[in-house]
Formats: structure tokens, sequence, C-alpha cells
């Protein structure tokens, strides 16, 4: 590698890295103070959407009981885990399967396959395609994303003669992992997602740690990120050089860890960081083990001349101000929107790699009803584990013979639980004896090791969970509910009314939960006759069914007949057009909210979908102006139903037999005064490109119904939406000069939403006899009559107002059908008195509520 | 915690030996390394290339053979790595080896159905060629704590940091078939 160019250092800017690690490169333009991300130009994607497409031939090879819909359930599953980050801009949607994985030149996209040509040793690999110059202009310069590719083995039944099933948390775990990468993300060594195995303590319950929210929301940030997080910068140094790629981290006692690399300048800002008192620290990154290439197996950003910038990892670990030992840590307020500067490091120069890094912590989970035990990762503390303790592996702490290294010191980060004695075991593990005294709360624990002159800090390495692990004791089918939905009974013990259910990839949200008889109503998604679908549950304490039965979850079979086949009308499309079209599946069971559409090109992609029926979708389509003339193959997912129907739409250029082109109305259509949001019994504007007569006949259908068309002229159609049109996504046609066009779908819009009432935290109401104390937390409980029976609402959908003052939400609650909740800060500062509180969902503001506020 | 039991340490084993660090990876025993490759030989590179084979640029690199271990013996190889740059695109997976120019290398190589010559394990299956003290040809890789395990889960010696070559030779001809060795 080359000696690293000396670039100006652009004292000016405060220093721009990253949570986690993403694929960077610097230029000469901006130099090592401004990295330039690789990432999806949100403006070049339908609805800020990025595709993937499975491209499967339904030949891979699974874990006994394991099928194909399994399988790629899991799949969506894990890339909903990264859409449904609150604070990432970005969504990702499941675009159909594809019958090979598209190169870099097609649209932006993400193709998952499964390979034969994966050689033995790797089970998955994945990563974004670039161009090889980057986009230099505009605010932010950044490399764009063109595609990206995940690769999975095709044969999932024998690693290391284990087979791979897919319900199981390392294999969704995986793809979760491999999905990071695709989308822009390095490794990290903060224990989360985008960890490598040694590390990595998220769980199927918790997929994502707060250095993953942190890093996919810098690359992709929503409106709400900034004020809802803090940030750090500083410098790190060596000999009076920046270090390059040193690894700083946030450290909260609650369990958070959001961290960064530094540039080659030694410059780093954490960004994303959750508000909270932290410790900070930098470290070196570890060495490279057998299978990884470079040290932790990170991409070399690239200077100006694309070579690849070399890693300093010769200095030792060092907390904030330039201490090795925790207790004498600085602690750190970090507030949202606050920027903490100038916590910079020197560090000294070692003459060697670190030897102590990469502990892998696990437990041993009982199971009396088995009469079996198994280990689980990360380590917890539970009722389940009678003595307390963990075992521990990994490199500079444990002897051949599987005792500690000597002089090995260790600890709990806060104290508790203390760490009693370690102890040999086997095979390269050591035991770490836990006292545990009084009250522990739940939550992550970071654990450091220290050997030497070295010490090492593994966030999450044990996790306390205050309740046992759920396990089902029984599935079992039950009446369908009043609205057609087929639902099933889950009793089983360790559950809460915070307990989510999966069958299989799906979510089935509960209907209704009974405490005293530990039974659980679940909304069962579809799936085709024959299925036998594996339940799982689901702790917020970060536990799974998974845990006590890793090997044999609880089944459900699916018996009742299912759609197997569909039709689409019509069955072409123009490019450079929006155009519905009809799906019909007679058996099918569609539901609002799970299902999906797809033509397996990021040429063609789905803007709107609305269920018409249990049999009958609509499904506006855009097809990109360069989507090549070809048939492809229409792919509809009802939950665990994958229906593909081949050569099922073709893309013809038809303007050129007609000579013009067609007309087409643009599906935002806005009231007559610009408010986007049209409601019953309001008017409606649509702009129609190609329209350019002054006085045309124009007639109109909302839903196959006639409408009143107000006025046409010049590209403006005015319509009268009728008082009596139901809400949602409905179909217009328009009829111009005796010519149909394209029809559109285009948006109703509900009611406004509702706030019910206002909580503290203390879980009383807030009103003038117990006024709200600025800087405490509130829960607001509000209705939005436009939400489907089992739709949740993310927390980026979600704004308040105080006044004139916006207000974010990290995460919003479904109560009840239609029943949200919120949780807010309210804002120090605020004056005593009645203030005016308003929720926006979706830009659709509720009327103000009053809130009592008094200071302290 | 359990008392130590062959079941539970035979599952604890089977558990990590899935794990490795890079990509998503199992780790691959000498052994496996061995009996698994289609094609062992240790060479120099020559030069690297890039190909493009929908939807993967690969890195190509030439290497001259110097000598075969398993295999049909060949003068040139070549070996194909997941990644890189072509036709204005730069295609990158972490984990993915980069070979320099003139360095010599033992390869463990597995062709698949595509063809292309790939390094086993992505990087676990490339070592470096050093010569120790008296010039005595030396097989290297990063050391790793002996975590490695077969499938039964008996812990296979690690041969770590600096290992004759002639001693990998030996064990490499011995797992072979009589009839296939070199």
């Amino acid at each position: 590698m080359r000696i690293l160019r000396t670039l100006p250092l652009l004292a000016v800017l405060a220093a721009s890295a990253t949570a986690s690690y993403h694929f960077v490169r610097y230029s000469s333009r901006f130099g090592y103070q401004q990295p330039i991300y690789e990432k999806f130009d949100l403006n070049a994607l339908v609805n800020r959407t990025v595709p993937f497409f499975l491209v499967s031939d339904g030949q891979e090879k699974l874990a006994p009981g394991d099928n194909s819909n399994a399988l790629m359930s899991q799949i969506l599953l894990a890339a909903r885990t990264w859409s449904d980050v609150a604070t990432s801009d970005l969504r990702i949607a499941f675009g159909g399967y594809a019958p090979i994985a598209s190169g870099p030149q097609g649209a932006p996209g993400i193709d998952v396959m499964f390979s034969e040509d994966v050689p033995p040793g790797v089970i998955s690999y994945a990563g974004p395609t670039v161009k090889a110059e980057s986009d230099l202009n505009g605010s932010e310069p950044f490399t764009p994303i063109l595609r990206s590719l995940v690769v999975f083995r095709k044969d999932l039944t024998n690693i290391s003669s284990v087979a791979y099933p897919s319900y199981s948390e390392v294999f969704f775990l995986n793809a979760v992992h491999e999905l990071g990468h695709a989308l822009g993300l390095q490794h990290t060594f903060t224990s989360s997602a985008m960890s490598t195995q040694l590390t990595r303590a998220t769980t199927r319950s918790k997929p994502l740690a707060s250095d993953d929210i942190s890093a996919i929301s810098i690359l992709y940030p929503s409106r709400n990120f900034a004020s809802l997080f803090g940030s750090v910068t500083g410098r790190v140094t060596q000999n009076g050089n920046g270090v390059n790629l040193a690894s700083v981290v946030a450290l909260s006692l609650n369990g958070t860890a959001v961290s960064t690399l530094t540039n080659p300048d030694g410059t780093y800002r954490i960004q994303g960081v959750p508000p909270g008192p932290y410790q900070i620290y930098v470290h070196p990154i570890p060495p490279p083990v057998q299978g990884q290439a470079t040290p932790g197996d990170i991409i070399l950003p690239l200077d100006p001349d694309n070579n690849p910038i070399a890693v300093n990892n010769r200095f030792d670990l060092q907390f904030f101000p330039g201490t090795r030992d925790p207790q004498a840590a600085r602690t750190i307020n970090i507030n949202p929107a606050q920027p903490i500067s100038d916590i910079n490091f020197t560090v000294n120069t070692r003459t060697s790699a670190p030897t102590l890094f990469a502990p892998t912590t696990y437990s041993y989970f009982t199971n009396p009803a088995t009469n079996s035990g198994n280990y689980v990762r990360p380590a917890f503390i539970t009722p389940q584990v009678v003595n307390p303790g963990f075992i521990a592996t990994g490199y500079g702490f444990v002897t051949s013979s599987s005792t500690p290294v000597a002089g090995l010191r260790s600890a709990i980060l806060g104290g508790s639980p203390a760490i009693n004695g370690v102890r040999g075991f086997s095979n390269q593990f050591i035991v770490f004896d836990l006292f545990l005294s009084g009250f522990l709360s739940e939550g992550e624990r970071h654990m450091v090791l220290e050997s030497g002159a070295e010490t090492y800090v593994l966030p999450s390495a044990l996790q306390v969970a205050t309740r046992r692990a759920p396990e089902v004791i029984n599935v079992n089918w039950i009446a369908s509910a009043a609205d057609g939905t087929r639902m099933a009974l889950v009793t089983a013990t360790g559950i809460n009314n915070k307990t989510r259910v999966l069958v299989d990839g799906e979510h089935a949200p509960v209907r209704n939960f009974d405490e005293a008889a530990g039974t659980l109503q679940i909304a069962v998604p579809t799936a085709a006759s024959g299925h036998v679908a594996r339940v799982v549950l689901l702790n917020s304490d970060g536990q799974s069914s998974l845990f006590l039965r890793p090997d044999a979850p609880a089944q459900l079979p699916f018996t009742e007949s299912e759609a197997s086949s569909f039709t689409i009308t019509p069955n072409t499309i123009n490019p450079a057009t929006e155009t519905v079209y009809e799906i019909n599946s007679p058996g099918a069971r569609f539901q609002s909210g799970r299902v999906t559409v797809g033509f397996g090109s990021s040429d063609i992609q789905v803007r709107a979908l609305t269920v018409l029926s249990p049999t009958r979708l609509l499904v506006s389509v855009v097809a990109t102006p360069q989507a090549p003339s070809a048939n492809y193959t229409v792919t509809v997912q009802s939950g665990l139903n994958h229906m593909q129907l081949r050569n099922g739409l073709g893309v013809q250029n038809l303007s050129v037999a007609f000579g013009r082109p067609a007309l087409q109305p643009d599906s935002r259509w806005t009231t007559e005064t610009g408010n986007l949001f049209v409601m019953p019994g309001s008017n409606a504007l649509v702009l129609v490109a190609g329209l350019n007569s002054s006085n045309p006949r124009v007639t109109a259908t909302l839903n196959d119904l006639p409408i009143n068309v107000l006025s046409a002229a010049s590209g403006r159609v005015l319509l009268q939406i009728p008082a009596t049109a139901n809400t949602g996504w409905a179909q217009l046609k328009l009829n111009i000069e005796g010519e149909t066009v394209n029809s559109v779908l285009v948006l109703i819009t509900g009611a406004a939403p509702t706030i019910q009432r206002l909580e503290g935290s203390d879980q009383f109401n807030i009103d003038t006899i117990r006024p709200a104390i600025p800087g405490d937390q509130i829960l607001v409980t509000f209705t939005d009559p436009s939400q489907s029976t089992d739709s949740t609402l993310r927390a980026n959908e979600v704004s308040l107002t105080l006044g004139e003052t916006p207000i974010y939400t990290l995460r919003v609650d479904r109560i009840a059908a239609g029943v949200f909740q919120a949780a807010i800060t309210l804002p120090r500062g605020t004056p005593d008195g009645t203030q005016s509180l308003s929720v926006i969902v979706n830009g659709r503001p509720s009327s103000a509520f009053n809130i009592a506020v008094r200071n302290r | 915690m359990p008392r130590r039991s062959a079941s539970l340490t035979v599952c604890l084993l089977l558990f990590l030996s899935m794990m490795a660090p890079a990509a998503t990876l199992e780790q691959l025993s000498d052994a496996r390394l061995i009996d698994e490759s289609t094609e062992i030989v240790r060479g120099t590179v020559v030069y690297c290339n890039f190909t493009y084979r929908q939807p993967v640029i690969w890195t190509v690199c030439e290497v001259n053979v110097a000598e075969t271990f398993k295999g049909q013996p060949a003068l040139k190889v070549q070996v194909a790595i997941p990644g890189g740059t072509s036709g204005g695109y730069r295609q990158s997976f972490e984990g993915t080896p980069t070979l320099t120019r003139n360095s010599e290398y033992l390869f463990f190589l597995w062709q698949g159905k595509s063809g292309l010559k790939q390094i086993m394990g992505l990087s676990q299956g490339l070592l470096n060629i050093v010569k120790d003290a008296n010039g005595n040809l030396m097989v290297a890789r990063a050391k790793s704590e002996d975590r490695m395990v077969t499938p039964e889960g008996q812990p296979v010696e690690d041969p770590g940091v600096n290992m004759p070559l002639s001693s990998l030779r030996s064990r490499i001809t011995a797992r072979q078939p009589r009839g296939a060795r070199q």
C-alpha cells in the first residue's frame, strides 16, 4: 500500500465520520475530514424504496422440515428489520423473484441469490457495486450504490455437519448482517448486528443495536434523526500524527454502545448517540484471524488515488481522558442536537498488534420440561440460569489448556453483577462466575478484560433478563375473526403483553393477550395448504422461545386450501408510465399490509397497492424510461404464500404504434388549494401530462363509480370527490376526448388523528392536578382512523408539535386497532401554563390538545 | 454452570465450529481444506485482471505454479476472488483476500460449476510462503487460537504460524488416496 497522501486539514469543518463503519473513500476536494460514503441515492428510488429480489430456482437444500417459502420469509423479515428503522429514510421492499441477478447496469436494487458456486467454508457474503467514480456535486458528496449482491450458499444442510434452519437465530441474524452490507454498512466492534459472529450480541428478538440504527440513519437520515440524537467529535493522535481506523466508542452503562472509526488524520465524529451519560474510549481494531483478510475484515478506505489506506492498530485502549481505568473515566452527558467536541486521545505506540480481543460469551440454558440444555449467545442471566455465570472464549485471555491466563482481571462495568471468579473449563473456554445480590435491573452489561498491559472492553457481554424465556406449550387453530382473519391460540409460559409472535418470518399480530391463562390470540398470515410453519415468541428483553427449544420450535400446520395462482389485467406496460393493474386470485386471503407485488426488476416497481377484497388487488406500477422490452415474472406475496406468474407482464413501447405520447395523469393529486390530503367531500386537482386542449371532454370514475368533473383545461382536471367515498387507495380513471387514459391509484385520506390522553411515566394522567414537567417523558395516546386493524406506525411517520416547536419520537406502539402510543420528552424550557399539543401522522395534523405544564 | 460432559462439550464445539469471523464463514480444519479442495498448489502471482460474470465482478489472478500437491499438474492456474473493478464499476465484499503480485502463496482451491477456481473459505485456504532463517520454505498465516474442531468435535492441531512446507506436504500426501498423490 502506498504511503498516506497528505491532504489539507480543513480545520473549519468539524470532522465527519460515522457510527459503525461504512464503505469510504476520500477526495482531494473535500479532504480527510469528509469521508465519501457508498450509499443508495434516495432520489433515484421510487418512494425512496430500494427493491430487493430473490434469485432462486427453489432447489435450495434445506434443513429437515424447512421449506423454501419459510426460508424466503426470513429474508423478507431481515429486510424489514432495516426498513423499519425509525430514523432512516430508506425503505426496503420485496420486488419479487428474478430469474437471474442483475448487473450494475440495471436500476438500483439488491439481489439475494442462492448459489452452488460458493466454495466450502463460505456460508454467505455481500456487498455493494458502485461506479468507480463518486458524485462530488451537491451539499453531500457520496458514491451511489448501483446494485448490491447478497450471496448465500445453496446447501444449508451441511455446515460443519449441522443443518442451518431458516428459523434459527444464527440464520436470521446472518441475513440481517449481510443485508446491512448490501445497504452500505461495514463491520463494527460494538457487539451489534454488523459485528462479526465472534462478538455479535443481538438476538432474533432484538436484531439491531444502537450502533446499527445509528449507522443506517447516518447514511439515510430521516428528518427526526438529528433532533433525537447527540454526537461526539475529537481526534486520535499518536506521536502527533493522526491514527487511521481507530475505533472510538461511546459507551453507556445502560447497554448502549455507538462507535466510529477515525479518518486518516485521526479525526472522528460519532453520530446517532441516544441521550444519556457515556464514557468514551478508543481501542485498536483487532488483527486479522483465520478467515479474515484485513484487521476486523474492514475494507480499507481509499485515498484520492483509489489506494487503500492502512489501518493503525499499534496502540492500547484508552478511556477519556487518558486512562486505562474505566473507574477513572469521565462521564459525559450527551443530549440531542448538542454536539460534544474535543474528546481527544493521545495514544501510545505498541510494537505489535493487540493480542487481547474478540471474547465471545455464552450461557447455558436448562429446559426442565425436556431435561435438556443448550448454549445461548450472548450470555444471559435469567431466572432459568441456576448457577449464575457464563463461559467465554477468545484471544489473549485463555490458555491452550483452557484456563485463564495468569493475572487476568475482569469486571462488569458498573459492577453489577459482580464477577466472583474465573476458572478453567474445556476446549478453550473459561467460566466467569457471577455474584448476584439485590436487585438486578434488566438490560445489557459490558465487560472489561485486562491482561498485562492490555485492556479490552466487550459491549453487551452479558444481558440480564428478569423473566424466564418464553416457551410455547402448544399452538392451535381457533375460529376466524369477524373480519375473516384466520386466528390461532398460542399457549405459552414466560409471555407478557409485549410478547411478539413470528410465524416463520411473518409477524402475527396479537389480537388478545390473556395473562391468567397464558395465551395469545394471533392473526395468522396466509400460507399454502400443506405448509408447516414454525412459531417463535419474542420478548422485549431479547429472549425468544428458541432459547429453550432451538431445534424444535412449535409448529403450525396449514391445511385449508389457499390460492396458488392469479391473473393480472392488463398484462403490458409502457416504459415511462404509471398504470394500475388488477390482480385476481380465487381462493386468496389478501390482507391489507400483508401483501406485496413484484416484477423481478428495478425498472418496474410498485408505487401503491390496495386490497379491494380477499381475492382482488389493485396495484399501481411504474415503469422507468429505460425498462427493456421483455416479459417479466409477476410475484404476489401474501403472508407466507408466494405465487409467481412467469411472463405475466410485458414491457412494450406502445407510443410508437400510436404515434403520440399517452396521456399520463399524475397520481399525486391535491385539493384545489394545494393541500396534499384529499378527503371525502373535497375537490381534487389532477395534473395530466400531454393534455393540451383548452376545454376537452372529460369524464371520470373513482373505483368504477362516476364522479363529477368540475373543470378541465390545459393539463388540469378538477374533480369532486363524493362525501361517501371510502378512505384509502382508489382507482381513478379518466376518459379524455373518448380515450381512456392510464388509470392511477390515488389516496383518499381519512379523518385526522385525535389525541386521546397524556400520561406521565408514573402512568398517571396529565392534567391540571398532575401537570407535565419539562424534561420528563410523556406517553401520548392517539387514534388514527385511517389505519387498518393490524396496522402499525413507524416513528418517522409520527411527529408532534408543542405550539410551534416540533417534537419527534423514537417509538410508536400499537395499543389496539387504530390506537397508538408515542413516547416523547417534554422539552426543557417549556414555560408554565397550558400549551397546545398536536400529533401529526404522515403529515395530517390532529386538533390541538391542551397540556398543563409546570416546572419544578 | 454445567458440569463438563462429553455431549455438552461436543454440542458447544459443533456450534462454535460453524462460526468464523469474516463474511459468514465456517471454520475449515486442515483436514477439510485438504479433502474438499479440488486443487492445492504453491505458486507466485504474476498478474491480476478482472472479469465480469453477471452479477459478480471477479478478480482473476494468474499464478505460476511451482508445485502441485493435489490435482492435475499445470504450469499456471487462474485463481478467482469475488470483488474488484471492471467496466467503470467497483464491487466490494468483506473478507476477500488481496493477492500481491510477485508474492508466493499456497492455495487450497475449489472449482465449482462455473469453472472458476476459488480459494477455500474466502481466505482460509490462502497461506503465505516465507523462508525461515535457514532458507527453508515455511507456510504462514495469521495465528489463531486452537479453536478448530472436526465435525466430530475433536480438536485439530493448529499449525499456527510458520509451519515447514515439508510438514504440510506430508500431511496433504497422507490424506490423499493412493494413485492421486503427486
